[in-house]
């Protein structure tokens, strides 16, 4: 058994946490940037 | 009827997933504290058991976000309806990760129990094939323009790679490996079966929060497009 056992369970976890923010940073940026896109692709169209 | 406004390319709503999501998050976290809590100490493996909690449940949602690739893939080739082809995407995406988190934290755990970060057995090895199957499945969506093209060929990537995943799962018991057995909430005493559950429950709903929310950006972005489309011959008339 390891000695710094805690030391490899709070890597993990913290590994855990971070990936999981990251990719709701990735996944949240995306649909906002998709949206203003799409926002003013239609009041492009609009105003064509 | 526009072509903007024609059925594939509305654009979506989010409705209650932002709610969801958040809810999803705070489920995450009481599990993820109930089962460092209220687990033991194993007898082998110590506190080290507590990855468990982590590592399984990534596997577990990995294995459903590529069987969503599977499943939208085949209608997607059967229906030839884009939205299909938008779903499996996002759900390759994010299965990408979960998969690539599983190896991670199945390296971590492997250190001190194993004596090794890495080691070629199956199990492993089959899983890191899974990964650098999904990898090359968006890398490929990222270089195909035409977009029949891509949804055909990325369906075909992603239902030869789900193919993969009954093998990731039963290497295991087909050939000898490091790995242990797979993990399940029956084979385990209760003291620790219930925060397994409740972990894999809240990846489960994370899982679905952001495929979910992936699948609405990529609707925006075709959406978008379309738009732009229809402004550059005449002008958008919704």
């Amino acid at each position: 058994m390891a000695s710094n056992e805690w030391g490899y369970v709070g890597a993990a976890y913290a590994l855990t946490w971070i990936v999981l923010f990251l990719l709701l940073a990735r996944v949240l940026g995306a649909v906002r940037r998709a949206k203003a896109e799409y926002e003013s692709a239609v009041k492009g169209g609009y105003n064509a | 009827m526009s072509p903007v406004t024609a059925n594939t390319f509305d654009a979506p709503k989010a409705g209650r997933w932002p709610l969801f999501g958040w809810l999803s998050f705070a489920f995450f976290a009481f599990a993820q504290v109930y089962a460092v809590a209220t687990s033991p100490a194993d007898q082998m493996m110590g506190h080290l058991q507590k990855m468990m909690y982590v590592h399984v449940p990534a596997a577990w949602v990995t294995f459903v976000a590529f069987g969503i690739v599977l499943w939208t893939s085949v209608l997607f080739l059967w229906k030839e309806d884009e939205r299909h082809d938008l779903m499996a995407a996002a759900a390759a995406e994010i299965g990408a990760v979960f998969c690539g988190l599983t190896l991670i934290l199945g390296m971590i755990w492997g250190r001190p129990t194993w004596g090794v970060w890495w080691s070629w057995d199956a199990r492993l090895t089959s899983t890191l094939v899974l990964f650098l199957i999904f990898v090359g499945y968006l890398a490929l969506r990222s270089f195909v323009e035409d977009a029949q093209r891509r949804g055909q060929w990325s369906a075909a990537v992603g239902i030869l790679g789900a193919i993969n995943v009954p093998i990731v799962w039963m290497s295991v018991k087909w050939w000898r490996t490091l790995h242990q057995l797979q993990s399940d909430p029956r084979s385990l005493s209760g003291e620790y079966a219930l925060g397994l559950v409740l972990n894999a429950l809240a990846f489960l709903f994370l899982m679905i929060f952001f495929i979910r929310r992936r699948y609405e950006a990529a609707r925006y972005e075709r959406a978008a497009e379309h738009a732009s489309q229809a402004a550059a011959l005449g002008g958008y008339n919704g």
